[in-house]
């Protein structure tokens, strides 16, 4: 997975092909097909029409960069707008649903996922710049499946489940069996991510997020960690999710951090020992944001911070 | 003295026209007919070009010319060695070499007959690290050169070994430093018109120095310099990087106009910038210091190695002025220097705003403290021993006598500003916890203008109509530096009018003479000069004009006139400021218009004399120096190797500000320029190839990522500048890498000798990046 410019070469750049003298969106996909459907069951509709030649659209913030200069590329385009229900967050008794077009400042600002899912909070206000955290969708940051994608971890930490529809019905997948590879899941070309499910954390749950990268804003991250520990009334670990980014083809959770950890108390913890077994148990590699090495001192550390810093807060 | 326009931070009179986006920028232009021209790179860094066949290209609707090497009458430009070439013909030299150039009606028809150009090439080996290229039996880079040097420049003080025998502690360390991008907001732009007004070609666009592109396009064309017109737009930002690329695209842009007989657009993306245009150069420089037990530096050895990459360009003028600021602002009785560039199958370097400076100042810098902590002193005592004062002997042997020498004052208000001899010794004591501080700072002296490297002078017209509103034309050209600012200043001081009447013009080089390329932080010591003698000139026919007509009817002299508000006065009474009004500004222009008076004026402005002796690396290179410390207080993680930086201070002695709140703004932004070159910039190549073409992947700091900036002004005006003026654009920018290094040393004790201090080389003392740099 090493970058090399020398394999791939130097791309010839060009400009402004893409954009000619206009600005609104439907304009750019005239050369394609353009849907925007105002119902799922539409919507899936269309997709199992197309098959795999539609690109389905939240914000673009990923799609868009990705085919810059080469949107000709594009055969379709499937706008998930004009869909009712899917920029909701609704909470229910046992769980909350977060519909996929909710954008990463919507996550910041909410209410709700700051007192439920504060690492998944902070973590979305770590996404990029303001101008992405507004376009950009927890539903895309999903589907784009980045090893880097901020908002992985934390939802793997707190144990999401992803509702996908299709013509022919729909299932709902653990986070955990979701992503496959680098910008790889197992979702099939007629199926649409149409709910994000993460159960209510019980009292006594609390969370760590640390997002390390080259500079404060605008970055993808090097390294990122999603830490939830769940605590009974004795104190003693329930459950414990040690989860990160950047650091494997996909998000990943360590779980042996949850073997060694429940039925303990957290200051009954060895963390430099459970901050060594993260080090271990990943599989960074060496790319333009860091190399293996650094990401294995990094986690290190970083998991170290994190114990310390729930170790504290479950003290109060 | 009291002045009633310069030494004020006046508004910007560019600004309103840019927030409203009234200004027109190079890519907003549009003329009749135009056609898009598109550049066919290289594909492999180092290639022979077998075969190029054009006909399937040409033959795609819309398309209106192809050009190769061949159709360029003098395929070989360049400021300094004519080297650079216009469009690769037999070989390419580096990744971003142009093979073939297409115009189109439109810019998809361009693109996808670049697709259509058949090149056949034979990949060749190339030499990518200067290390390799300076081997005895290292390949050739240019076959037709001797070998792979580009330039040495060897520097000799007093007796080396001499200086070695008496030192009490040695240290040799080495440094390097990586390639940069200018990163200017806005890439690169041209516009060729044929046949315009007269001229063979008009070049229009984002041009930052416009008689060195006429120059290259003339001299491409092989047409005398009158028949090309270059015309400045406003301008996104350049720092050096818009010269060699845009002459090259002009001449470019100029072959496709005159071969379709349309104007011909170019425009660059980012990634086509970043893969083409020259950056600032890397360098590796080897430094042994000798001093005495008491602090005293007695000897100085250094080799510094410039990487020029494939063509000459700036290389011999860059490393010049390294080897004048190689030793810092030091007395350092025994000197020896070699500084050397080597072409290597890397992108070329060039210009970039430092300009060969802030290379060594990291090195240098770096090398005081890591001397001070082996002496067991405090930095700031150790370089407080040191430093020039007036009457000091620099490196190159020039006395420094005819200007305030002010690093001690600049170093003392930084301290002040600072805080920090309390904060270095809080930083001492043992900080728990991840996150340790550390503060650090970087002194400097800088040679302003353009020194020995060539022609020092600058010319202004200043056209008053007969309202009396005023044109103001400049040789020198706004590079987003402010220079329009200053420069209606100083003619509206000189002139008592309001800044409001000045309308300043656009280089055009039809107009106003070479005045050389606006470098060197010069604009406002040369160019305010030249201004300043224009606005004297027509003063002085106002004046003579004046008192022919009232002089006798109000008993007064030409020299007596007082000009201020719009209005000539004469003194009357006593008391000075008693003044009687004569006539307003404007009632005058009319007057004298009608009287037939000639009220405008060239200005023009030649730097004193200064000397060289290349042999020996000895003479007076500068006729004058800024002096600038900039101190950086930093929190380093040492759990990640994340750098916040916290706050940096800069102070510099500007000689006079002529517009303080411009200074401010020079300082600000060349104070997060070093921060970036400091932590996070690095251009990371890979046989030739690049691996960050875009900003995704080339890093700059981001508004988040800047600290609080407490910008000091010294004051010590200079004999020659304007009100005393002196230099701001550069200095600003060459001291933040080892203030920010010196910093994070304190904090963690590590040392680092590369650039940048990124995550790895702060957490575990190396970079393992593929970039292939280091």
């Amino acid at each position: 997975m090493k970058e090399s410019a020398a394999r791939s070469g130097n791309r010839q750049g060009t400009s402004g092909g893409d954009f000619k003298d206009c600005f609104r969106p439907e304009d750019y996909f005239t050369a394609s097909k353009y849907f925007a459907p105002e119902s799922l069951k539409e919507a899936v509709e269309i997709l199992e029409g197309y098959g795999g030649d539609l690109k389905v659209l939240a914000g673009g913030t990923d799609l868009l960069v990705e085919y810059y200069e080469r949107l000709y590329e594009v055969k379709g385009w499937l706008d998930l707008k004009n869909i009712p229900g899917l920029k909701e967050i609704k909470v229910f008794e046992d769980r909350i649903e977060i519909g996929p077009l909710v954008t990463h400042t919507e996550l910041e600002k909410s209410e709700n996922i700051k007192e439920y899912y504060p690492v998944l909070n902070r973590a979305a206000a770590d996404v990029g710049s303001p101008q992405i955290r507004n376009r950009g969708t927890i539903g895309g940051n999903i589907i784009t499946a980045s090893p880097a994608g901020d908002l992985l971890a934390p939802l793997m930490a707190y144990d999401a489940e992803f509702k996908l529809v299709s013509t022919r019905g729909e299932r709902i997948v653990p986070v955990g069996q979701f992503f496959t590879g680098p910008k790889r899941t197992i979702i099939s070309s007629n199926e649409i991510l149409s709910r994000i499910i993460i159960p209510l954390p019980g009292e006594r749950t609390y969370g760590s997020w640390c997002k390390v990268g080259k500079r404060k804003a605008l970055i993808i991250s090097s390294i990122t960690l999603a830490l939830v520990v769940k605590f009974n009334k004795e104190r003693v670990i329930k459950d414990i999710r040690a989860c990160l980014g950047a650091v494997a083809p996909t998000p990943v959770e360590i779980k042996e951090v949850r073997k060694r950890a429940r039925g303990k108390r957290i200051e009954d913890l060895n963390f430099s020992e459970l901050g060594e077994l993260v080090a271990e148990r990943i599989s960074p590699i060496d790319d333009i944001r860091g190399t293996a090495e650094y990401r294995r001192d990094v986690a290190r550390e970083i998991m170290i911070n994190a114990l310390e810093e729930i170790a504290e807060k479950a003290a109060e | 003295m009291s002045f009633n326009k310069v030494n004020k931070s006046v508004k910007r009179i560019d600004a309103y026209e840019k927030v409203t986006g009234r200004a027109k920028y190079g890519a907003d232009l549009k003329f009749a007919g135009m056609l898009y021209g598109k550049v066919l790179r290289t594909k492999y860094p180092h290639a022979r070009i077998l075969k190029i066949d054009i006909k399937k290209a040409l033959e795609y609707p819309g398309v209106e010319a192809v050009l190769t090497a061949r159709d360029v009458p003098n395929n070989q430009f360049g400021v300094i060695i004519r080297n650079q070439q216009v469009l690769a013909g037999k070989e390419t030299f580096y990744i971003g070499d142009g093979v073939a150039v297409v115009a189109a009606r439109t810019e998809e028809a361009a693109e996808r007959a670049l697709e259509l150009i058949e090149v056949k090439y034979q990949e060749l080996p190339g030499i990518y690290d200067p290390e390799e290229a300076m081997k005895e039996d290292a390949d050739r880079v240019h076959k037709e050169l001797p070998g792979n040097q580009v330039i040495h420049h060897p520097l000799r003080k007093g007796d080396i070994e001499e200086g070695f025998a008496r030192a009490d502690v040695i240290l040799e360390r080495e440094y390097t430093t990586q390639f940069v991008e200018h990163s200017y907001l806005e890439p690169e732009v041209v516009i060729a018109v044929p046949h315009e007004q007269n001229s063979l070609v008009t070049i229009y666009g984002s041009v930052q120095n416009p008689y060195a592109t006429q120059n290259a396009v003339a001299s491409v064309l092989q047409v005398e310099l009158s028949r090309v017109r270059v015309i400045q737009n406003h301008l996104g930002g350049s720092f050096g990087g818009k010269d060699e690329v845009i002459s090259s695209m002009a001449a470019r842009a100029a072959l496709l106009a005159l071969k379709t007989n349309r104007p011909v657009k170019m425009v660059n993306s980012r990634d086509e910038s970043i893969l083409e245009s020259y950056k600032r150069h890397p360098y590796r420089m080897k430094y042994k210091v000798g001093a005495t037990r008491e602090g005293k530096l007695v000897a100085m050895e250094i080799k510094a190695v410039a990487d020029s990459g494939a063509y000459a360009c700036q290389t011999p003028f860059v490393t010049w002025r390294s080897v004048v600021q190689a030793t810092g602002p030091y007395e350092v009785p025994h000197v020896k220097t070699d500084t050397y560039g080597y072409y290597t199958n890397n992108i070329y370097t060039g210009a970039m705003r430092g300009y060969g400076s802030p290379q060594v100042i990291f090195a240098q810098e770096s090398l005081m403290d890591e001397l001070a902590t082996e002496l067991g002193m405090d930095p700031l005592e150790l370089r407080l021993q040191n430093i020039y004062h007036n009457n000091s002997i620099t490196a190159s042997g020039q006395r420094l006598d005819n200007h305030k020498v002010s690093l001690k004052e600049v170093i003392l208000k930084a301290v002040e500003a600072s805080n920090y001899r309390e904060k270095y010794a809080e930083y001492n004591k043992s900080q728990s916890g991840d996150k340790k501080r550390g503060i650090g700072m970087a002194i400097s002296f800088r040679g302003c203008s353009l020194g020995a490297e060539a022609v020092d002078a600058a010319a202004a017209i200043i056209h008053i109509q007969k309202d009396g509103s005023l044109d103001l034309y400049s040789g020198l050209a706004e590079n987003g530096q402010g220079l329009k600012t200053i420069f209606a200043q100083i003619a509206a001081e000189e002139l008592g009018i309001d800044l409001d009447r000045i309308n300043f013009m656009e280089v055009d080089t039809s107009i106003i003479p070479d005045s050389g390329s606006t470098v060197a932080s010069r604009s406002t010591l040369i160019g305010g000069n030249a201004v300043r003698n224009a606005a004297r000139k027509v003063k002085a026919i106002i004046a003579e004009f004046i008192e022919e007509e009232y002089g006798d009817e109000f008993g007064f002299k030409a020299k007596d006139l007082i000009f201020k508000d719009n209005r000539i006065y004469v003194a009357e009474g006593k008391d000075v400021g008693d003044i009687k009004e004569i006539i307003s500004f404007k009632e005058m222009a009319g007057k004298a218009y009608n009287a037939g008076v000639l009220l405008s004026a060239y200005g023009w402005y030649k730097a004193p004399e200064i000397s060289w002796d290349e042999e020996t690396g000895q003479g007076n290179p500068y006729f004058t120096y800024v002096y600038g410390c900039q101190i950086a207080e930093v929190e380093v993680d040492t759990g990640t190797g994340e750098i916040e930086v916290l706050k940096m201070t800069a102070a510099h002695d500007v000689g006079r500000a002529i517009n303080p709140a411009n200074v401010k703004g020079q300082i600000y932004g060349g104070v997060m320029m070093g921060l970036g070159y400091a932590i996070m910039e690095e251009l990371e190549t890979e046989e030739g190839y690049i691996r960050n073409t875009n900003f995704d992947g080339y890093l700059i700091p981001t508004v988040r990522d800047m600290p609080e900036i407490i910008p000091v002004i010294v004051e010590n005006p200079d004999p020659v500048g304007p009100y005393g003026a002196k230099s701001i654009g550069e200095p600003t920018l060459e001291l933040g890498s080892a203030a920010i290094a010196n910093a994070v040393f304190q904090a963690t004790g590590r040392r680092i000798r590369s650039l940048p201090l990124n995550l790895e080389r702060v957490l575990i003392g190396h970079s393992l990046s593929k970039g292939g740099n280091r």
